[in-house]
């Protein structure tokens, strides 16, 4: 759990990746998926989740769609062409990233 | 695995919890709404606990994006809870960014050209650019109120394009105090300051409205 902070600044990435697999999510899907996923390790706090899914909404990286499911109201999130191509740049950048402290902390492995 | 269905009273509950803690801004209320649902669905599926149970859960759970706090880039006089601001941040601090950018370049940019300037042309600029920015300034409020929603772009709306276009006056009252004998800063600030308001203003209306549009089919606004 110590770890939260270093993934703190890949949330946006770690939800772009998220909807380039699966069609469309709402919020708790993606908290579940990533809780899932990581088996624990990273939880999505719901406080950081809404904001981070609306600014790539406002950035036009997401588009929204509404649904009544259950008698309430879901919000669906799914990835618009713009954010297709920014999830591989954005994934790109976070492989850059590992690779660099890749070698910065295990110079012998690469 | 059995669904839980909710009660009326039940998600009346959860409502009254919302507007206790002052989230009505639809485009985060009703996706906060299902996400607390289904997190007391979880917890009376495999916990097997009652509904008040769980529902004291996840206000437990949410409670800490629910604390009402304000942030250096609203302004602190600004007070909404936790999950809101972040949201809002998220949305303004790029504006205030470009706010500052553009005044700053612009600013000396007029030093830079003052000598090839033509005073009399931006003189009749701002002549033809107030009254399109008054009237779209006014239109989008209008229609702003006009749909009665909440969202957490028409508080964005009210308090930073209405108030800046309203400085934005001072501004213009003090450029026609001057007119334009010599090149003031305030013709640039003027025009920059408009065109900002103009560009966020732009923004904000159409997210409410596309915002409004998504929940008014389902008839819960």
């Amino acid at each position: 759990m110590g770890n939260q902070k270093l993934y703190k600044g890949s949330l946006q990435t770690i939800i772009l990746k998220l909807l380039s697999e699966n069609d469309k999510m709402y919020g708790y899907e993606i908290t579940q998926k990533v809780k899932a996923l990581t088996k624990g390790e990273l939880k999505i706090t719901e406080g950081a989740l809404y904001p981070a899914l609306h600014k790539l909404e406002a950035e036009g990286l997401l588009d929204v769609e509404v649904a009544k499911v259950d008698n309430r109201l879901r919000k669906y999130y799914k990835l618009t062409e713009c954010g297709t191509k920014e999830t591989a740049n954005r994934l790109a950048q976070l492989d850059e990233f590992i690779q660099t402290m890749q070698h910065l902390l295990n110079p012998k492995l690469t | 695995m059995k669904k839980v269905k909710f009660t009326k009273e039940e998600l009346a509950q959860v409502n009254r919890y919302l507007d206790i803690k002052e989230l009505c801004y639809v485009d985060l209320r009703y996706e906060i709404m299902d996400h607390i649902l289904l997190d007391i669905e979880h917890e009376i599926t495999h916990e097997k606990v009652t509904f008040e149970e769980a529902f004291k859960k996840s206000c437990d759970k949410w409670k800490g994006s629910f604390y009402s706090e304000s942030s250096y880039w609203l302004g602190i006089l600004f007070r909404g809870p936790r999950v809101f601001i972040d949201s809002c941040v998220k949305i303004q601090r790029p504006f205030l960014i470009l706010l500052v950018m553009s005044t700053l370049l612009f600013t000396l940019l007029s030093v830079l050209i003052k000598p090839l300037f033509d005073f009399e042309l931006l003189f009749y600029f701002t002549v033809v650019v107030t009254p399109i920015y008054i009237s779209c300034v006014l239109y989008w409020w209008i229609q702003l109120k006009i749909s009665r929603t909440k969202t957490s772009f028409s508080f964005l709306f009210y308090r930073y394009v209405i108030m800046n276009f309203l400085l934005n006056f001072l501004v213009l009252y003090q450029l026609y105090e001057t007119r334009i004998e010599t090149l003031n800063l305030s013709d640039f600030f003027y025009l920059i300051f408009a065109f900002n308001v103009l560009y966020q203003g732009y923004f904000l209306y159409k997210n409410h409205q596309k915002e409004v549009s998504r929940f008014n089919k389902y008839k819960v606004l």
